[in-house]
């Protein structure tokens, strides 16, 4: 979901690159204060493996392909401002290096896969555990770290749907119900991926995982 | 303990070598609909970037291109990522200075 050069107008990018940097500026600050040094390793390590888990596409519908975009899965091992940081450093590697999304786009991209993917995970996987401690039973806990998977990439569909709606390249109502179907397939892919890759890391090292140490455990 | 952890880490590497090697070349989301809706050709590329398209050698199969892009791609970041931890480091007063 990497938007190229020439499909947003100039406000929009205007836009989108404010709102970044603005979001950038609040992640360094908070990173500033809430920060830990130690977990640069693991940063480090989970950029090269979203890198590398966004170069595989796999079919999701007929003339269609998905791959993992990961903000869920960055959010649950390093948590929302880390996350950031490490999505916005993958988008960037892939705009500067690889031809991946371009510059104009640079600030959409990295709005829409960085900053709302990983908050909108957030948000949605923090609802879910609360309903999801109601009913403890093994296989729903798979439920909350699911859903957070699949809004933020449905979320960030529609986010690029009015941007490129609002930019004029199509009507704004197709859009949102285009991008929306196509990533609401695409979602379910990287749920099932996500809970997969996060289920290993879990079993693996407990206390690696962001999100489990925030909780009492369980 | 530790050669099941050596196994799962050579099986993640595995699977993610295939991964790469056996992608999927179908238009991703975006572009699907961009067809649709016939504003793909409003795509223009401004050609600045290191790389054409995940190409490190148009001589090399494709294969290999996007295995080495793999490569070099996380060798940026990781060292991005210490660079970062690095410069945070080095400049703690300013840090102090700026809060």
């Amino acid at each position: 979901m990497h938007i190229p050069d020439g499909f947003l107008s100039l406000p929009v990018v205007t836009g989108t690159y404010t709102a970044t940097l603005f979001s950038l500026g609040f992640i360094r600050k908070k990173i500033k204060e809430y920060g830990d040094q130690l977990l640069i390793p693991k940063i480090a390590l989970l950029a090269a493996f979203i890198f590398v888990s966004q170069m595989i596409n796999i079919p999701v519908a007929p003339g269609s392909s998905g791959h993992l975009i990961g903000a869920t899965l960055a959010t649950l091992l390093v948590g929302p401002f880390y996350a950031v940081l490490v999505m916005s450093m993958v988008v960037t590697v892939q705009m500067l290096i690889f031809q991946d999304g371009d510059l104009t786009a640079w600030g959409a991209n990295v709005l829409n896969l960085g900053v709302a993917a990983v908050f909108v995970s957030f948000i949605v996987f923090f609802l879910m555990e609360k309903w999801e401690r109601r009913f403890p039973f093994t296989g729903i806990r798979y439920v909350p770290v699911f859903l957070a998977a699949w809004f933020s990439v449905v979320i960030s569909a529609l986010l690029c749907s009015i941007e490129l709606g609002l930019s004029g390249v199509a009507p704004l109502g197709t859009l949102l119900k285009l991008m929306g179907s196509v990533h609401a397939l695409i979602g379910i892919l990287e749920g099932v991926l996500t809970v997969f890759i996060f289920e290993l890391v879990r079993s693996w090292r407990r206390d690696a995982v962001y999100i489990l140490n925030q909780n009492s455990p369980g | 303990m530790k050669a099941s952890r050596y196994l799962l880490l050579f099986t993640v590497l595995i699977l993610l070598v295939l991964g790469i090697a056996y992608s999927s070349s179908m238009p991703d989301g975006l572009e699907t609909v961009a067809r649709k809706l016939h504003f793909i050709s409003a795509e223009r590329s401004l050609n600045w970037s290191l790389l054409k398209s995940y190409q490190i050698c148009e001589k090399l199969p494709e294969v290999v291109n996007h295995i080495l892009s793999a490569l070099v791609g996380s060798i940026v970041l990781l060292f991005m990522s210490f660079g970062i931890a690095r410069l945070r480091e080095s400049n703690p007063q300013k840090d102090k200075g700026n809060s």
